[in-house]
Parts: C-alpha cells; structure tokens; sequence
C-alpha cells in the first residue's frame, strides 16, 4: 500500500506503561522543521524536561527516518536517533545508515519515539503497522551479531532490520552504541546506554508498503539527475574504492594525523591503517551500500591472523583505524580489525573506546595510572595485546580501570587526577574524533559549537581545504571568495561553519548521507529543496530549506541552553587550545583561547545570539518561529 | 631525465600499479629549474601505462611539497622545487 510523503506518522511505545499510540504529524511542522532530526529536536525540546536523567524514565528516543527516506532520492537511507546524552547531559543526536529507516517507513511509521522503562528486557517489533513488545531476556548479555541472527531466526525471516545493543549499553558504558542492520552503527554520546536503560535491547522491522511522492514523475526525473551527478563525482569514487579511510595516507603525509592521543601528527607506516592498504593486502573481501545509496563506501573485511584471530566483519571506518590505531600508536591492521570487531559486536563507538584507551595509555606512560590500578595491564603506546583486553574490560565494566574508563576520559580524568585532564581529548563530556583542529579553523570552530562535543558529525566542513573545484565552489558561494579555501584562515570561519551546520541539518532531516552534499557536493541546498517540494507537495526554496535547518539547529542550542549550558561551555579539548602543532607542515599552529574568542563571536553574531552568554536572543527566536517552542530559557531581547 | 644537481625525496602512494596501498619512496636527482607540475609531468611520461600513474588527471591528483598541498603554494603546480624537498603524490580521497 503506498502511503503520501507528506502524510507523517509518529509511533509513540511507552514501555512503561506497554502501550503505544499513532499521532499524525502536521503538515505545517513538516514544512516548517523538515521532518526527520529537525522534528525530532522539537519534540525533545517539549517531552524532556530540564534537569532529567539521561538514563532515567523522563528521557526519550527518537528514531526519526529521513523524510525522503524510503524514496530514490540518492543515498536518502538515513535515519537520526535523538535523545539526552548521558555523557554530556546534553542533546544528542547520531546518525546511522543502513536499511532500518527504510524498513520502518515501509511498515507505516516515519518516526518511533520510546518512553520510560520496561520493567523486564524487551525488544520492539513493528511489522507492517502492527506494533509489539516481545521479551528480550534470553537475548540480555548476548553480543549484537548474536541478537540480530537470534531475532531473525525468532521471526522467521532473514530480511528485517534490526537495530540492537551490545553489552556494553546494558552495563551502561557512557559511550555504548546502537548497531544498525548488523553492520551499521549509531555510535556517540552513549546513545546505546539510554536504550539499556529503558531495557530496549532491539528494535527490529519489517515493512512491505511505499511511499508515494506529491509530483512523482518530476521527482523520480530530479531524483535520477541527482544520483548521475553524484555518481560522476570524485568523492564518489573514491569513497566506493577506498571507504573513509582512503583519506589516511594524505592525512598522515600532510601532519594531520591525530596519533598518540594526539600528541603526534604523524605515525610511521600510517598508510597501513588505509583503505588503500585494506584493498591492496587482500584484506576487503566486499562493499555495501545503505538503503538507495549507488556510492558504497561500506566495507566488509575478512582477516585470518594467526596472533589475533579470524575477523570477518564490516568497515572499518576512517575514524576507527584513527582512534584504535594511530591514537593508541598501533599500525598492526590486523590488530585494529579486531579491535574494531570487538566493539562492534559488544556495542561501543569505537571513537571514544579508541579516545578512553590512548588517554589511559598516555596516563599510565606519565606514571599516574599505575600498574596495580591498570589491573595488569602494560598500557604502553602500541600495546596492541592490552587495547583488546581493555575493551573487553571496559564493555563489561570488570576490574578498576575497566569501569572507570566506561565513564569516559572527562569522568576518569576528574577520578586520577593531576594533569590528566589536560590530554583527556574531550570537551562537553564528549571525545573528540581524531581532526586536528589546531590547523583547521572552520573545523575548530564547529566543533567548539557542536551541541553533543567536538565532532564531525554535526558540521562537516571539509570544503575549507579546498581540494577540489566543487569545494572551492562551495566556499566561494558562502564567502563571495575561493582564498577562503584556505583551513589556517580565522576569516570568514562562521560564515563556513553556518552553511555547513544548515547543509548538514538539512540533509540529515530528509535522510540524506551528509557525504553526498559535504564531501561530495553533488546534493546541494537547491535540489534538496527541490526534492522536499515535489515529495511533500508544498512550495520549497533553497532559503527556506536553509531557513528551517536553521531553525533546528537553534532548538538544539536551546535544550543545550535550558540545562545551563553557556558560551563558557564552547570548548576545545585543552591540548588542542594549548599545545602548538608539534612537528610537520603546520608546526606551531595552534586555535588558543584568543582565537576560539574571536570565532565564537563571529559565529554567535551571525546567528543572532547573545555575546556574553551565547543565548539565542528572543528577537532570533521570534524571527524563526521559535518563541512559543524554546521556553524555559533565560530571556535576552 | 637529468639525475644532477638537485636532489628530491620522492614519495608515490598507490600510483604503481593498480590497488596498490604501499608508499613508494626513493631518493632522486633532477636537473634544475624543475617545478611540481613538470616533475609530474615527467613522471607520467615515464609511467608503465597500466600503471594508475600513467593516466590519472591532475586534479585528482593530491600533490604536496614537505607536507604542504599544492594549491596553498603561491604558485601552485609552478612552484619551484628545491635542494632537499619531499614531494608526495597520491590520489585524493574523501570522505571520514
């Protein structure tokens, strides 16, 4: 049966209560917020009061499925999981791919919101419109491979989708994951361990219906036009040959590797942990695609080591080989294949998991972890025998070190002490991903911002660097000049940043791959508005589409607001604000207290929000329809 | 090619031969007077056509000299080379 685009639906489960109900959503907001995370941030604005517990039963999820998700838009399988952080206490969105979001949209529903706690392990079955809990006990403990073959096995059926926990959410590991059709991962902010808290160990799906556009023939024509642009793009190609991690070797030759938790730029033999070196040494046995996406930057790797182990397994990703390998000085594919196994299959972000093990390493060569207190443990750089052990320890929160890592380095630094929080490479609460931000501005500047923590997966501004034509493009749109393209510049950075942070939200909110519209250039503001408009039925202009994503991002900075946090709060981990770029090309850049200052002016300006606080003014409020949604904060004319 | 006078750390990165992921990296003597678009230039000439090298466009070439990307040289692929230069070649990728 096909179901109109415009005609959104909301599936409420309160697994307190073990009941659920279908709301419609208003046409009226899906214009105004775009759907997907730009709905999402409002409803957890009205449904999570200040001051809540992340793991408590006030909190909430929110899976929202892109609004052009289910369609041939090109790589509009994504889907957005929001929610209260439990690492930082603050908003928290991640993004997954995958074919969940596809499979929930085909069974009726574009959006799943999860309320309190089941009294007992549960999982969530939607199968075509029908909605039930089933018991999830005899799945509690088990690894997220191990679940996903059991409920389909349970089912009957090979084809859904599932997303599930590890053990690492049960325990409640601040930065468990999410793991989505087996393979693919909502990783940070410990959005994992709020679904332990609610005892939700899986969401699995199952849908045979379709989606029906307002205009479809001029749809489906702008949606193939779209996808040959995007298949004729470099960043396409590369991404299918290469995965993420192709950008490892240029990375490392140009100083910008994070490694040693990053206290080096550079590792010997750093194009080990590359995709190219995955292809070459017969290590990618396959690719995949998300739901509708022709680019297929997906992995699947298979490794037979003799010191390690068989690994048969997807990705891994760029940030992965950078967190696992270079930040804890570890060049050893083999090893980091494992690794990244293992947290996949016990449900860990494999950022953070990398970021808490390099911070202990480091702690333990500065001699204030100790050996009785590592349990063990040589935490030497490069130790790649004791990474593994530590993640094993830290999923199961078992020995001293194990438990007090599943904090995360903010907790664990603020536990040992002394200077250790000066190279806890985190800020908000959250680990950093492994960018170096002293030699990228706009960079340093969107992750100072970033409402979750300093990553890059809020606002990806890659087009600063100016590799290709099409970034230059994008650069001089926004600045009026290609010397912009230039990531050592501070001028015009929030200019950058707040195209980016639009684009961004604006691809996510209809559940496009932010890859296709901020690596690759291919989807752009104009045709998503386009699109929005001809699925939807109602008039959409590239200003508005930008207008709305605007408006998101202003909730989100509104929830951040409302739990008390200030411009103080728009940080940079310490070592990237103090310790200059130690060697390579960029030797002694550095984005220092004085800089960061100067930028977030720019950038709260730009945004119209309060200088001294950088609390959106009521005046940006009301310009953006937002003064009767972002109550409860601090009112600044 | 003239192996004289100025001597240039040259390192090729998955340009030998397809899917290859291995850095390449060798020490070599050019005349004078060479800049980065020549030496590229020069090195395509001299490439085993079945060689990725052989017939990769220069835009997607990512070029650096001592780490730096060629598009911040004030004078881009013309920028001169000079006695004890690294000068990495590989292809650009994207995406993380």
């Amino acid at each position: 049966m096909l179901r109109d685009i415009a005609k959104q639906r909301l599936l409420h489960v309160d697994l307190s209560k073990r009941t659920t109900w279908v709301e419609d959503v208003p046409l009226e907001d899906l214009q105004k917020y775009l759907g997907g995370r730009g709905l999402a941030a409002k409803w957890l604005y009205e449904q999570v009061p200040a001051g809540a517990d992340p793991l408590g039963p006030e909190n909430v999820i929110i899976f929202s499925t892109g609004t052009l998700t289910g369609t041939s838009a090109p790589s509009s399988g994504r889907s957005s999981i929001t929610t209260k952080s439990p690492a930082t206490g603050l908003y928290l969105k991640v993004s997954v791919g995958g074919h969940l979001g596809a499979a929930i949209k085909y069974a009726g529903y574009d959006y799943v919101m999860i309320h309190g706690v089941a009294s007992r392990p549960v999982y969530l079955w939607i199968d075509d419109g029908k909605v039930e809990l089933r018991s999830a006990e005899h799945l509690w403990g088990k690894g997220t491979r191990e679940v996903d073959d059991l409920i389909k096995e349970e089912i009957g059926d090979p084809t859904i989708q599932t997303g599930i926990i590890g053990p690492a959410a049960e325990n409640k590991v601040k930065f468990a994951c999410f793991v989505v059709s087996r393979y693919n991962s909502a990783s940070r902010g410990g959005i994992g361990a709020v679904f332990g808290s609610k005892n939700l160990k899986a969401i699995a799906a199952r849908g045979t219906g379709g989606l029906r556009p307002a205009r479809g023939k001029e749809f489906f024509a702008l949606a193939r036009k779209v996808r040959g642009a995007l298949a004729a793009d470099a960043g396409s190609e590369s991404l299918y040959n290469w995965g993420t991690a192709g950008s490892i070797p240029g990375l490392n030759e140009m100083g910008m590797l994070a490694a040693y938790n990053f206290s080096r730029v550079t590792i010997e033999h750093g194009e080990r942990l590359s995709g190219q070196y995955l292809l070459s040494e017969g290590y990618l046995i396959g690719r995949e695609s998300c739901f509708a996406c022709s680019t297929a930057c997906h992995r699947f790797v298979r490794s037979r080591s003799p010191k390690w182990g068989d690994v048969l397994d997807s990705g891994p990703e760029l940030e992965t080989v950078m967190s696992l390998g270079a930040e804890c000085g570890i060049t050893d594919i083999e090893a980091v294949l494992k690794a990244n196994q293992l947290c996949n299959d016990l449900g860990m972000d494999t950022i953070s998991t990398g970021h808490v093990i390099s911070w202990a390493m480091e702690t333990y060569e500065k001699g204030l972890i100790s050996p009785e207190q590592a349990d063990g443990l040589d935490l030497r750089f490069g130790n790649a025998e004791a990474q593994l052990a530590l993640i094993q320890r830290i999923a199961r929160r078992e020995g001293l070190l194990g438990d007090l890592l599943a904090e995360g380095t903010r907790a664990a630094a603020e536990e040992i002490g002394g200077d250790s929080w000066k190279w806890a490479i985190q800020a908000k609460g959250l680990e950093q991903s492994a960018v170096d931000t002293r030699a990228a501005k706009s960079y340093a500047l969107a992750f100072a911002v970033n409402p979750r923590g300093p990553d890059h997966l809020m606002t990806e501004t890659y087009a600063e660097f100016g590799f290709t034509q099409e970034s230059r493009d994008v650069i001089r749109k926004v600045t009026g000049d290609e010397k912009y393209a230039d990531p050592r510049l501070t001028e015009k950075r929030a200019e950058i940043v707040l195209w980016h942070e639009q684009c961004y939200g604006a691809s996510e909110a209809l559940g496009f791959c932010v890859f296709t519209s901020t690596a690759a250039f291919a989807v752009n503001p104009e045709n998503m508005a386009q699109m929005f408009s001809l699925a939807v039925g109602v008039p959409m202009s590239e200003d508005e589409l930008m207008l709305a994503a605007r408006r998101m991002v202003t909730i989100e900075k509104c929830f951040n607001v409302r739990e008390g946090a200030r411009r103080k709060d728009d940080r940079l981990p310490w070592r990237m604000m103090n310790e200059p770029v130690p060697a390579g090309p960029n030797k002694g850049m550095i984005t220092d207290e004085a800089m960061l200052e100067n930028l977030l002016d720019q950038y709260y300006t730009a945004h119209g929000w309060d200088l001294e606080t950088s609390i959106p003014r009521q005046s940006t409020l009301k310009f953006l329809g937002l003064d009767s949604v972002c109550v409860g904060i601090p009112q600044i004319p | 090619m003239a192996r004289e006078r100025m001597g240039i750390r040259l390192r090729l990165f998955g340009l030998s031969h397809p899917q290859s992921g291995r850095m390449e990296e060798e020490l070599v003597a050019y005349s004078g007077g060479l800049t980065v678009g020549r030496l590229w230039a020069e090195l395509q000439r001299r490439a085993d056509p079945r060689a990725p090298l052989a017939s990769l466009q220069r835009d997607m070439v990512l070029a650096l000299v001592n780490g730096v990307p060629v598009q911040r040289l004030a004078e881009g692929w013309d920028a001169p080379l000079q006695e004890g230069d690294t000068v990495t070649f590989m292809v650009k990728a994207f995406g993380g």
